[in-house]
């Protein structure tokens, strides 16, 4: 393998966790109201610039870091309680449109506290490239992906052995069914939130280090993660994290082997040749099951 | 020693497990039931027939708290629940089986259980399961799979026990013969009529008027929205309107 393909797939790939990271938080919401949160990326922006300004304020790496991705969990429970708690009888589109609202106030509000200005937060642990077979790997890479995978595993690990993990998948299921079995499935959103903010949380101070923060970096990254939820088949959180790694490197490589111009056209090109081809993702639930 | 006033006490003995009153709902602006009165004493099955669009669906799901009651109230066990969410209505012994078994499909027999008991102190759900196996021998040898690989008896199976996982005080059962071969729908009634043989209180809904009226205690009969006909369920399977309508006599 070249050294350059080396390069670029290292460099996809830990993107490409962090996209995964945001489309779970996609994947989890919907599966609890049918809503696509699209001030997802915006918990990635707030995570990231939240833990610069603690950091500023003299903490210890550590704690800024814990501290910045607890904000951020709060800002995704407040956003169910404030913006969509109030409107849950309205329709889908409604409350989707709501959620395109609340990530342009946090937008707003985050440059009032932030301003404008990139910052950037130091690697977790050292700056000094690792050599791996003619590339480098930074090791905040290392981080990147360690981390994802943790988060993984402790999600499907919630998921399958947890009563509120079995009550999430029942509300995803058939909500009404949910509500029969004495599920509270206001509680199931409501908590759907507060992990998807916790996964874009940690999504934004990891990659934080290697891609600078600013006001609008959810942007970008809410879109891609959105697409890695769609491509992985929407609802399904696993297939997100598959979905993520796969826009991540066809990204790359893109920029790598064309041009950097085309890289944010990637993801947008995926999400339309997916809806098309495919509409159910790679993952997604297959049709016709019986009822 | 105290003792409450007479009509307090009175008004306890008297008044039934469920008792629905006047009971109006619908979808949205249009309304499908109207001042449904029903009453359902402890231990004793009583069905609800009707043919296609009753209303007996919907009735179900207003009792359960999935449809709000545009009017009349829902009292139950003493205590009003006409506007209780339905998470808390199921906690409080409100158990309804849905029309078309709604199993948790993806998920396997065993999980589908296991939130039958959702409800209940997690330390009870061990037990219970055992119980719900030694009834469905079925779902004992099937409980790894999933559930939507069941068979459709086994599926409805599966609704009835997941129903029982709740230890239901009250277990609302739509049409749970529906869309069942003969053999199964024996299957189905012979398991209905255990249950409330175990002192379980069913609300039975029924296309299958002469099947439900067979094993019930008394009957309702419901037809575009209102009940037009109650009583024991031996006197309404002589009942001219129901034996021409219902029963094919
Ligand atoms: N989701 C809905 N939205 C609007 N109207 C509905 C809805 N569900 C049922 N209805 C209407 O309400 C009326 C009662 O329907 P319901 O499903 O309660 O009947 P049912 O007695 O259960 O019939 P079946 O035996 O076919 O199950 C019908 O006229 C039906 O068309
Ligand atoms: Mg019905």
């Amino acid at each position: 393998m070249s050294a350059d393909l080396l390069q670029f797939l290292v460099a996809g790939v830990t993107v490409g966790a962090c996209y995964g990271l945001v489309g779970v938080g996609f994947s989890i919401i919907y599966n609890a109201s049918q809503v696509i949160n699209f001030a997802q990326g915006e918990f990635v922006m707030i995570a990231g610039l939240g833990t610069t300004s603690l950091l500023a304020a003299g903490m210890p790496y550590a704690v800024a870091i814990a501290l910045g991705v607890l904000i951020t969990v709060l800002v995704g429970v407040a956003l169910e309680a404030l913006a969509i708690a109030p409107a849950r009888q309205s329709s889908v589109v409604t409350l989707i449109i709501i959620t395109v609202g609340a990530s342009i106030f946090l937008r707003g509000a985050a440059e009032l506290v932030w301003g404008r200005n990139f910052r950037s937060l130091p690697p977790f642990s050292g700056a000094e490239p690792i050599a791996l077979g003619g590339a480098v790997i930074q090791p905040q890479s290392l981080w990147v992906l360690g981390g994802t995978a943790i988060s993984v595993v402790l999600l499907s690990l919630f998921f399958a052995a947890t009563r509120s993990g079995k009550a999430m998948l029942a509300t995803a299921c058939n909500p009404n069914v949910a509500l029969l079995l004495g599920i509270d499935t206001r509680a199931v959103l409501r908590l759907s939130f507060a992990i998807a903010a916790l996964l874009g949380g940690i999504a934004g101070v990891l990659i934080a280090p290697i891609s600078l923060t600013y006001t609008d970096v959810g942007v970008m990254l809410g879109l891609k993660g959105f697409c890695a939820a769609i491509l992985g088949g929407l609802g399904n959180p696993f297939g997100a994290v598959v979905g993520g790694l796969i826009v991540g490197v066809t990204e790359a490589l893109t920029a790598g082997y064309l041009s950097s111009a085309y890289k944010d056209a990637v993801a947008f090109v995926m999400i339309l040749v997916v809806l098309i081809v495919m509409p159910r993702g790679l993952f997604g639930a297959k049709a016709g099951e019986r009822v | 020693m105290w003792s409450p006033p007479t009509s307090a006490r009175e008004a306890a003995i008297a008044e039934p497990l469920l008792n629905v009153a006047e009971l109006s709902s619908g979808y949205g602006p249009v309304r499908a039931l109207w001042d449904v009165s029903v009453r359902i004493e402890e231990g004793e099955l009583v069905t609800l027939v009707g043919g296609n669009g009753a209303g007996k669906t919907t009735l179900l799901r207003t009792l359960s708290g999935l449809l709000p009651a545009s009017a009349g109230t829902i009292r139950f066990a003493g205590e009003d629940i006409t506007r209780l969410p339905a998470h808390l209505r199921a906690r409080r012994g409100i158990v309804q089986v849905p029309e078309g078994r709604q199993v948790l499909a993806p998920m396997t027999v065993e999980d589908n259980l296991r939130l039958g008991g959702y409800a209940r102190p997690q330390g009870e759900i061990g037990a219970a399961l055992a119980e719900m196996y030694a009834l469905f021998n079925d779902l004992r040898l099937r409980r790894r799979d999933i559930a939507g690989h069941l068979s459709g008896g086994q599926q409805q199976m599966l609704a009835i026990a997941r129903g029982l996982m709740a230890r239901p005080r009250v277990l609302l059962l739509d049409e749970p013969s529906m869309g069942l071969s003969p053999i199964l729908v024996d299957e189905v009634f012979a398991t209905v009529e255990r249950l409330r043989a175990s002192g379980t209180t069913i609300f039975l809904v029924e296309q299958n008027a002469y099947r439900a009226l067979s094993i019930a205690d008394r009957g309702y009969v419901l037809e575009a929205g209102r009940i037009i006909l109650e009583g024991p369920a031996a006197s309404l399977m002589v009942n001219d309107r129901v034996k021409e309508a219902y029963l094919g006599l």
